[in-house]
């Protein structure tokens, strides 16, 4: 233990006691004033001095020996300090044993221990009876096994964890951590797959991906139309959207209504891109700059001579771009302007 | 913590170095070589911005070099790359299925009163979440720890982040442009909340 460790002959020629790095000592005042009180050289001699104090104390000459020997117990510290106490003079060393703990009783401050016992006890605690184990003395409220206290640290930390990220996931409220963690990777999900079709999309080319997308649709000829966000490469977990957008597109060369339906059902929409990035300039400047929204291109099945275009570029209105792309312009409007409003609502969700 | 706009031009920088490097075969590919170009350097450059001192950009690293060693020496330029593709990676923690099952059924014939099947169900969904996160981190099999893995994971998320921004803003600056040079015709473009995203995903 610390405390006896530096009254061994060899340790010390420092006058000062460390304080105990164990947090069992702060509650312990007499650790307290070890920590304060510089202990004098003579903590070096082998030999006490012969002071008056030393001949008042109930000391045989066993004890002379003892004196001798390396210190291994918190016990003679108290001991120690008894003796300065009591003797208001130089320090003597009385080394208590496990008999020897009359001394210490006299006072009644600290515990006898053998000394065998290196123990972590800094006791200040009430005097005991002789125990072959010291109790360590715990903090409130608080368990001493190292094990628990590790157990505790880890949930701590990850406690500390979970708080950050839950600052930097939108939508991230949820105090179960279970469910947080489900928010948590469906977010790292997302953010990857907008990667992808940010990957995709403009920066690889209109022509290039509705080709792609038209292959793996299977009607090669159809080049105007085009999907991004899914692709061949994908993973398990992209194969559901591209079902999705392969189902949509399917959907919308026959009928756009149907095709909104079937989003709505979903709960996606359509919506033109200048309304998208204007919900999400929006939106994106309030708290985080990741628009919670990803953008996944569709090129409308109406102009062939999108081939040379980038697909997410439009300027129009909405209805504008219903009449071209199908007949039933009512319908779809009155569909997109329900999603639309859906979709805003959800947007203004985090 | 917020991507910050430093974090930005940095991984921007590294991001136009690697692009650089396709450049000469930039025209006469198809748009999945440049799919793939695009999306491996903008890895790298994420990765790389870590310097190595995180797993999943180690991971991440190793993983692109699998595909395109040459992208990668060239963007990590210097020993650097040397020591992260030739790094030994930490094991991948593999459980015989079996085995956990079995021990499992065991553990469940033991008492159960209804507190503690709460907290053991509670125990099975957080227990399978951070599996699912493992799954999605590149490298969360290799983390031994919780703390180790939510600490990568927030890591990972703020590059995320940044990543999508600078692709984003890059999209919309060209849009921007192209809407003025080109007249185009009307398009229509999907768009997911990003909770819906949850529901295919879910498995």
């Amino acid at each position: 233990m610390m405390n006896s460790s530096l009254l061994t002959p060899s340790s010390s020629s420092s006058s000062h006691i460390q304080t105990p790095s164990t947090t069992f000592d702060h509650e312990d005042f007499l650790d307290q004033i070890f920590s304060s009180a510089p202990w004098p050289s003579v903590v070096d001699d082998a030999h006490p001095p012969p002071s008056d104090g030393f001949h008042s104390h109930d000391v045989d000459s066993r004890n002379q020996q003892i004196m001798m020997m390396p210190l291994n117990d918190g016990s003679s510290v108290h001991a120690l300090y008894n003796s300065f106490s009591a003797s208001g003079s130089l320090p003597n060393f009385h080394i208590p044993q496990g008999s020897g703990g009359g001394l210490m009783n006299q006072q009644g401050q600290t515990q006898p221990q053998p000394q065998a016992s290196a123990s972590t006890a800094t006791g200040g605690t009430v005097a005991a009876p002789p125990q072959s184990r010291t109790k360590v003395r715990a903090r409130r409220g608080q368990a001493t096994d190292p094990h628990s206290i590790a157990e505790r640290l880890r949930r701590e930390r990850i406690a500390e964890r979970m708080k950050a990220l839950q600052e930097l996931v939108p939508n991230g409220n949820k105090t179960d951590k279970a469910s947080m963690l489900d928010e948590i990777i469906d977010y790292v999900k997302f953010l990857q797959l907008q990667v992808k079709v940010l990957s995709m999309s403009r920066l690889g080319g209109a022509a290039s991906v509705s080709s792609q997308i038209s292959e793996a649709g299977g009607s090669h000829g159809n080049a105007s139309f085009a999907m991004a966000g899914g692709s061949q490469t994908a993973g398990n977990s992209n194969d559901s959207i591209t079902m999705t957008e392969h189902q949509v597109a399917k959907l919308m060369e026959e009928d756009m209504g149907s095709a909104m339906q079937y989003l709505q059902g979903k709960g996606l929409c359509l919506m033109p891109i200048s309304l998208a990035t204007a919900i999400s300039t929006a939106t994106c400047h309030s708290r985080n700059p990741l628009i919670p929204g990803a953008v996944a291109d569709v090129g409308g099945p109406s102009s062939p001579n999108l081939s040379g275009m980038t697909i997410q570029s439009t300027n129009t209105t909405m209805g504008n771009g219903n009449g071209k792309l199908n007949g039933n312009g009512n319908g779809v409007t009155k569909g997109t302007s329900s999603i639309a409003v859906k979709e805003a609502v959800s947007v203004s969700k985090p | 913590m917020q991507p910050t706009s430093s974090m930005n031009e940095e991984f921007l920088k590294k991001w136009q170095m690697g692009l650089q490097i396709f450049r000469p075969s930039i025209d006469n590919t198809s748009v999945h070589e440049r799919k793939k170009a695009i999306k491996l350097s903008a890895d790298v450059a994420m990765a790389s911005l870590r310097k190595g001192t995180t797993c999943w950009s180690r991971a991440l690293i190793e993983k692109t070099a699998t595909e395109d060693n040459f992208l990668v020496r060239q963007m990590l330029s210097g020993i650097k790359a040397e020591a992260l593709i030739n790094k030994k990676l930490p094991k991948k923690i593999v459980c015989h299925r079996k085995i956990v099952r079995r021990s499992k059924k065991i553990l469940r014939r033991k008492s159960k009163s209804a507190s503690e099947e709460a907290a053991a169900k509670a125990k099975r969904l957080v227990k399978r979440r951070t599996q699912g996160l493992r799954n999605v981190v590149p490298g969360g099999e290799l983390m031994s720890n919780d703390v180790l893995l939510l600490q990568e994971t927030l890591d990972y998320i703020v590059s995320l982040q940044t990543q999508v921004n600078v692709m984003r803003s890059i999209v919309d600056a060209a849009e921007a442009e192209i809407e003025r040079t080109v007249c185009c015709s009307e398009n229509a473009i999907v768009i997911r909340g990003w909770r819906d995203y949850s529901k295919p995903f879910c498995t």
